[in-house]
């Protein structure tokens, strides 16, 4: 029934967070949904990737197929992207994503054309599983 | 009551990097990513060359079959009997076309031997991508093929004509697919690098 210190003590704290950097104040603001909460959700590795070893198909200095292998059987389900990259890790061609059934898998179709000599590196990502 | 829902308010607009939000959901438990070594060593080129005036999609004296790595090879890794110390070497070595059987494809490969390379001139072999370049069941020979090797800057060719053409029966192929070569595995550059399982097509789907 007294509630005029908590009031005072809420809008303390109202002011404390329009005050924090990057807050936004405005007047009749509508929030829409009308709930909101946040949190932290932990994912993990489901190994390493830089261990996957790669071997090309190669036709007139052009990449045009890759076998991945020794892919991390924690993976299998996950959905797997590469791109094949050049100097200042530029993409010069990229495949997937394809889903893991194995610790190996064959890319035979790749988008943009990669000059093998050009190839620096390979990097792979897996979504999941 | 209305003290605790401002804390937690401020609480987490105060947390960097917290993802906020309603109808959050995470569609995965796992994420995953990396850099991988990419070859140094392998097969970069492979070429079928009809020779002048022969007939196309026919195997015959005179044709040639280029190899390109992407190194300069360990020369000692590919003929044991050659060295780094000359950038250019040749050899004259029996090759053939060795009919598939069961549907395989006809294959290009070394057949013969030679005191200079003990043990083999370590090419691997080339799946012709048809099987209608030897229609006989014995394989289609050239005991005088000459192999020249040049090692350049950068990478290494070698350069194999065709040459007295013995046995078999060279059919023509008016389409195929791409030749693919596979080369020894275990042919390194002079950094040690091994040609791996790495692979070389050819542009074409009709050879010589």
């Amino acid at each position: 029934m007294h509630d005029g210190p908590a009031l005072a003590a809420l809008a303390g704290l109202t002011l404390a967070v329009i005050a924090w950097p990057g807050s936004a104040a405005a007047t009749a603001v509508a929030p829409s949904p009308q709930q909101v909460s946040g949190a932290y959700a932990a994912v993990s590795s489901c190994g390493t990737l830089s261990g996957v070893g790669v071997a090309w198909t190669v036709t007139n200095n052009v990449v045009t197929g890759v076998v991945l292998t020794s892919i991390p059987a924690a993976c299998a389900g996950g959905a797997l992207s590469l791109t094949l990259v050049g100097t200042g890790n530029t993409s010069l061609a990229t495949a997937g994503p394809v889903t893991l059934s194995g610790t190996t898998l064959t890319l035979s179709s790749l988008t943009g054309s990669a000059t093998a000599t050009s190839v620096t590196g390979a990097q792979l990502s897996v979504v999941g599983p | 009551m209305i003290r605790a829902v401002a804390v937690a308010t401020a609480a987490v607009l105060a947390t960097t990097g917290t993802a906020w939000g309603a109808g959050l959901a995470l569609s995965t438990a796992h994420l995953g990513a990396g850099a991988a070594s990419t070859p140094a060593m392998y097969p970069v080129w492979l070429q079928l060359t009809n020779k002048t005036n022969g007939t196309a999609g026919k195997v015959q004296s005179g044709d040639s079959i280029t190899f390109a790595w992407s190194q300069q090879i360990d020369e000692t890794t590919l003929c044991s009997g050659w060295s780094n110390s000359s950038s250019s070497q040749s050899l004259t070595l029996q090759w053939s076309v060795v009919n598939g059987t069961s549907g395989a494809h006809d294959k290009l490969q070394v057949t013969g031997s030679s005191s200079t390379c003990v043990g083999g001139l370590h090419i691997g072999t080339v799946d012709l991508g048809s099987t209608g370049y030897d229609t006989s069941t014995t394989s289609i020979d050239f005991p005088t093929t000459t192999n020249v090797l040049s090692v350049g800057t950068s990478s290494t060719t070698l350069t194999v004509t065709l040459n007295g053409q013995v046995n078999g029966t060279a059919g023509t192929v008016s389409s195929g697919t791409a030749a693919v070569w596979t080369p020894v595995a275990t042919v390194k550059d002079r950094s040690g690098r091994a040609c791996g399982t790495n692979l070389a097509q050819s542009s074409a789907t009709v050879q010589f």
